[in-house]
């Protein structure tokens, strides 16, 4: 991870957001920075049984729970045992959400230039969860939404 | 703003609710008894809440209150409250309330024809005040005002300061004698705000502090001239109470105060001149901030056992004593933690004396509120979740339990009733007991009343118990009262307690006798973070059942359940249970699974009583429940999850839930079966175990004394002497064979596996062994006495096909657990046992005592060093155990060495520490001989040896 000084931070303060990468599927998507706990290696996980597919179960994070959710699975994208996963723990609305992700990149640092809504070649599945993309030099940052996935995951659990 | 009205409205509350307490307090004294502290504190709290009303522009509010502080103050000299102002004052506060809820109110401001108690003001003729005494007033206050102004120009100069403190000294007492209390009482006030600087070297003025002693002598001016307007106390008392703030430690001053070199500390000598206002020495805390700490505690709890666990493993003692060390901390920082949810059911209790003395006078009777137990803590959702219910009980033991003076009288009952509210700890539980010496519940006017509303069949009343009819009381839609009063009867029943009080996990229990008074218990959990439960497995997914939903266990052929459309059920004691797969539920159904005899776990849902297949039962464990994300909540099986001992998740079974999904409302057992299950304690049917001994006869055990039936490994079982014992729930448990007792031949074969039912009798658990636990039996057949063979066996139950040979609980723990007693002392021979671990030391303490030992007991070698002390060095033997605080065994039993009289006496170590370092150490340290706790049946053989030789030595 970078580390940015004190001076960075403020001349950009106004433009710029961070967020911490990973990758799913070959792609790269960000998560805003503030809301990211952690990240760590994937924990012990107490399934859910009658729960859908992308809900991994629940995993004990020092004594708090998370709920474990596969984004793979929440984005109905094919299924890839083969790479090593991780988790981007995120707190969003006081729901603990444990993101199982293929693997970690960077935390980046875009400004509001580079910001444009989400394409409409992006799929329907996946783009009710993105906020937009950040056209960086070399690559295309795709946001994830959180409030998003919690009102998606809320409404394929009732269905 | 918004969140500064917030808070406001909630030091609003806080206030009223002290000035209530204060204004209660007055109910208690004489009438117009003086009570300096607490008319300060009703009027402080009115002052402060008019104040803070000015200040958000909650102008009906402040008008409100100014009305109230205005009356308030016509006593002011006496400092009392005439009693028929009291309510009037009550009311008030209930109009404050209702303004800021935004309610409309009525409230007659007009207390004037009530008044006439009102001492009047006492009315100095401040005309003729001499002319010098003016003159006199005028130089002082501009000689204190000059000096003020040097002070502040010239920190630190004492003889200033001196001037000044003497100038008010001589105000005070000029305006003493003039009678001028305002004055005086301002005087005094600037007064003692100087104590705290004064006879200090270098002492720093406030510069706020000094402000506000300008405004006092400003103040004084006016008291001087206007004494005896009302307006000017409250002024007084607002400025004095402002002055008091620089009497304790310095609050944040109005204005910026420049940095200083040196700061003199006078704060804690201030303290004891000064009687200040009450500071609770409280904060407060978010609520989450509070569960956060909780859950770390969880998880320092989890690490703790994992240290203890591998330390266990390890030889390497500074480990040992440091992990000792943790978990001592440990154990107690979770108590702590615990604790500061906890509050005083005082909170909700004491408001209950204003409801009463509201209701004695609207209803025209005479009652008295005895509160016990209000320091009883319990968490504070559950205090919250229990002061409407308990509001409830309370209401109606005022309007239908008391009755009407002159009934009272007629009953041969004092005129004034009692309501008696206990609240207590038991067994992890708090009780809280609402008893009333009112009229009672009459059988006939409950059937009456259930016959109306149809609650019950015409057919069923006749046979139903006292109980169950007074359990009536809390049938929906049920009320006994003959009218509906404006006090209870509102449609919100005895049915809506109940089901409150279920809510949280308790419950709720009525006696009554007619003509005697009602007593209603609720008992409630300590707390609902933390619940017990019954941890299951399934597959692979081990799950919570919460205990309170938890009936029973039964284990069954699979062979015995049988299939009704389809569905399977099982005939329990005759009843039909429908049954639910648990790996149905889940959908973890191996179909290729054969076996045996099932598990099940019998439920109850509110509307269902149901048996749950499960593979197996695990443990019971005090859970602490952790909610699910919102979106798992539609996936209904699941009420929350836990962390179990190992770290894991766990989710916590939603029993209402699974029934509803898989039950539908369809196949509702009838409450009656229900009934029968949640009354067990009925009088008529008894319900026993029945079990097979080396007899032909089955025998019976009384379900009331069977605390649990456990199946335990023989390989369990240790000796402790000659007692049979197993390590149960953190204690010892006392095994009695029941073949042995009563004479029967033992069951030859060796058993790996044997059943234990865990009775409870004179309020200690034991364990009877037992060849076979069949089954329960309910039955209302009478016992017969008459053939009974042996003093255990309480006598016969003749059923239908069979005889029964019910056994007598308390006999077998006279014979077995008592013989201490029998054979206490033989030998006389004294022993002292150094052993931290409570329940080992208890169970060793017995034995030896069973032993014909004497013994004394110490919790560390500090202790035992103490003892030998206090014992005058007499022991004959000396036993401790290896590991324990303060001070261990090694270095126990070396200081034991270095005392000349005690240098031969038998040292037994006594520990589970076993490795060859460890004897080598020991026996360095003076042990004498050493002994493993697992091979404790050795010990009074050991002992016997020890002293054995020893004598033989002395000899």
């Amino acid at each position: 991870m970078k580390t940015y000084l004190a001076t960075d931070l403020h001349d950009s303060k106004k433009l710029s957001k961070q967020f911490s990468t990973f990758m799913i599927d070959g792609r790269l998507y960000g998560i805003d920075v503030m809301k990211v706990q952690e990240v760590t290696k994937p924990l012990t996980v107490t399934q859910m049984r009658t729960a859908p597919s992308f809900i991994k179960g629940l995993i004990n994070l020092r004594g708090q729970i998370a709920t474990a959710i596969g984004l793979r699975e929440l984005f109905s994208l094919s299924l890839d045992h083969s790479v090593e996963k991780m988790t981007v723990v995120c707190r969003v609305e006081d729901v603990l959400l444990s993101l199982l992700v293929d693997n970690i990149g960077d935390v980046v640092e875009v400004n509001d230039a580079q910001f444009e809504s989400s394409p409409q070649t992006i799929p329907a599945n996946i783009r009710a969860f993105m906020e937009g993309v950040y056209k960086t030099d070399n690559t295309i940052l795709s946001i994830i939404n959180l409030e998003s996935i919690l009102i998606e995951l809320d409404k394929k659990c009732a269905a | 703003m918004d969140d500064g009205s917030e808070e406001f409205k909630m030091e609003v509350l806080e206030l009223l609710d002290r000035a209530e307490s204060a204004l209660l307090g007055f109910d208690q004294l004489a009438p117009n008894e003086s009570s300096p502290s607490l008319y300060d504190e009703v009027f402080r709290s009115y002052h402060n809440i008019k104040g803070g009303a000015g200040m958000m522009e909650w102008l009906e509010l402040q008008h409100h209150v100014h009305e109230l502080e205005d009356v308030l103050m016509k006593t002011k000299t006496s400092s009392s409250v005439p009693k028929n102002l009291i309510g009037w004052f009550l009311r008030g506060h209930d109009v404050a309330r209702s303004i800021m809820a935004g309610e409309s109110y009525e409230f007659a401001y007009d207390h004037h024809e009530k008044a006439d108690v009102i001492e009047v003001f006492p009315e100095e003729k401040i005309e003729s005040l001499p002319e010098e005494f003016y003159a006199e007033m005028n130089d002082g206050l501009e000689r204190i005002t000059q000096a003020l102004m040097d002070i502040e120009n010239d920190k630190g100069d004492v003889a200033l300061l001196d001037a000044l403190y003497r100038d008010i000294h001589s105000i005070k007492g000029a305006v003493q004698l003039f009678g001028l209390t305002e004055a005086s009482a301002l005087a005094h006030a600037m007064e003692n705000s100087l104590e705290g600087i004064r006879g200090k070297e270098n002492f720093d003025m406030d510069r706020a502090h000094v402000s506000t002693l300008l405004l006092c002598i400003d103040l004084m001016n006016q008291a001087v001239k206007r004494g005896g307007d009302p307006e000017m106390l409250k002024e007084v008392t607002f400025m004095a109470s402002l002055l008091s703030n620089f009497c304790e430690e310095k609050v944040a001053p109005v204005t910026p105060k420049p940095a200083k070199k040196e700061m003199p500390a006078y704060a804690p000598q201030v303290q004891t001149h000064f009687e200040s206002e009450k500071v609770d020495s409280t904060i407060r805390v978010q609520v989450s901030l509070l569960d956060r700490l909780m859950t770390l505690m969880g998880e320092m709890v989890l690490v703790r056992n994992q240290v203890l666990q591998y330390s266990n493993k390890t030889d390497d003692l500074e480990f040992l004593n440091l992990s000792q060390k943790l978990d001592v901390v440990t154990s107690e920082l979770q108590e702590e933690t615990m604790k500061t949810r906890m509050q005083p059911i005082g909170n909700v209790l004491t408001k209950f004396q204003r409801v009463v003395r509201d209701l004695s006078d609207s209803l025209e009777k005479k009652i008295t509120l005895n509160l016990f137990g209000v320091e009883t803590e319990l968490d504070k959702t559950l205090i919250e979740a229990v002061k409407d219910p308990l509001t409830h009980i309370v209401r109606n033991a005022c309007d239908h339990g008391i009755e009407l003076p002159h009934e009272r009288l007629k009953a041969g009952k004092s005129e004034t009733g009692s309501i008696t509210v206990k609240a207590y700890h038991e067994g992890g539980q708090v009780i809280v007991a609402i008893s009333d010496d009112g009229k009672g519940l009459s059988r006939e006017k409950l059937l009456k009343k259930a016959l109306e509303k149809g609650i019950i069949e015409a057919s069923r009343a006749e046979s139903m118990s006292d109980r169950e009819v007074q359990g009536l009381i809390f049938a929906p839609g049920f009320s006994t009262a003959e009218k509906v009063t404006n006090v209870s009867g509102r449609g919100v029943g005895m049915d809506v307690v109940k089901s409150n009080i279920e809510k949280i996990g308790g419950l709720v229990d009525i006696s009554s006798t007619e003509g005697e008074g009602t007593k209603i218990t609720l008992k409630i959990p300590l707390t609902l973070a933390i619940v017990p439960a019954m941890i299951i497995r399934s597959g692979a997914d081990r799950f919570a059942i919460p205990q309170v939903k938890l009936v029973e266990l039964v284990r069954v052929e699979k062979s015995s359940v049988e299939f009704l459309q389809g569905r399977p059920i099982y005939r329990l004691r005759g009843n039909i249970l429908p049954l639910i797969d648990l790996r149905e539920v889940l959908g973890t159904k191996d179909p290729n699974q054969v076996e045996e005899s099932i598990n099940i776990v019998v439920l109850n849902s509110e509307t269902h009583l149901f048996g749950m297949v499960v593979d197996e039962i695990l443990d019971t464990a005090d859970i602490v429940v952790k909610p699910l994300a919102r979106f798992l909540k539609h996936i209904s099986i699941y009420s929350g999850a836990t962390v179990l001992g190992d770290g894991n998740v766990a989710f916590i079974m939603d029993v209402q839930g699974i029934a509803q999904k898989h039950l539908g409302t369809g196949v509702a057992v009838e409450s009656a079966v229900l009934d029968k299950y949640l009354m067990s304690d009925d009088l008529e049917v008894r319900e026993f175990v029945l079990v097979n001994l080396g007899s032909q006869t089955k025998h019976a055990i009384p379900l009331t004394f069977v605390s649990r039936m456990e199946e335990i490994k023989t390989s369990q079982i240790e000796l402790s002497g000659f007692q049979r014992v197993i390590r149960y729930r953190g204690g010892i448990l006392k095994i009695v064979n029941l073949n042995e007792l009563l004479g029967y031949p033992k069951s030859k074969e060796e058993k790996e596996i044997t059943q234990l039912i865990v009775v409870k009798a004179h309020d200690q658990l034991f364990g009877l062994e037992v060849d076979q636990i069949i089954d329960v039996l309910s039955t209302s057949d009478l016992l017969d006495d008459s053939l009974s063979t042996h003093q255990a066996i309480l006598g016969n139950l003749i059923t239908q096909n069979e005889i029964i040979v019910v056994i007598n609980v308390d006999q077998v723990y006279e014979m077995t657990v008592t013989k201490k007693n029998i054979q206490k002392s033989k030998t006389g021979d004294r022993i002292l046992l150094v052993e931290d671990t409570i329940s080992i030391r208890n169970t060793i303490q017995n034995d030896l005592e069973i032993n014909g030992f004497h013994v004394e007991v110490a919790s560390d070698g500090m202790e035992g060093l103490r003892q030998i002390a206090n014992n005058k060095l007499q022991f004959d033997v000396i036993i401790s155990d290896i590991e324990m605080p303060k001070m261990n065994g090694f270095e126990f039993a070396r200081k034991v060495r270095t005392i000349s009289q005690l240098k031969s006496t038998p040292l037994i170590a006594f520990t589970t520490k076993n490795g060859a370092p460890d004897v080598q150490e020991a026996k360095s340290a003076g042990f004498t001989t050493y002994l493993e706790k697992s091979k404790g049946r050795l010990l009074s053989l050991l002992i016997s040896e020890c002293l054995g030789t020893n004598k033989r030595k002395l000899a």
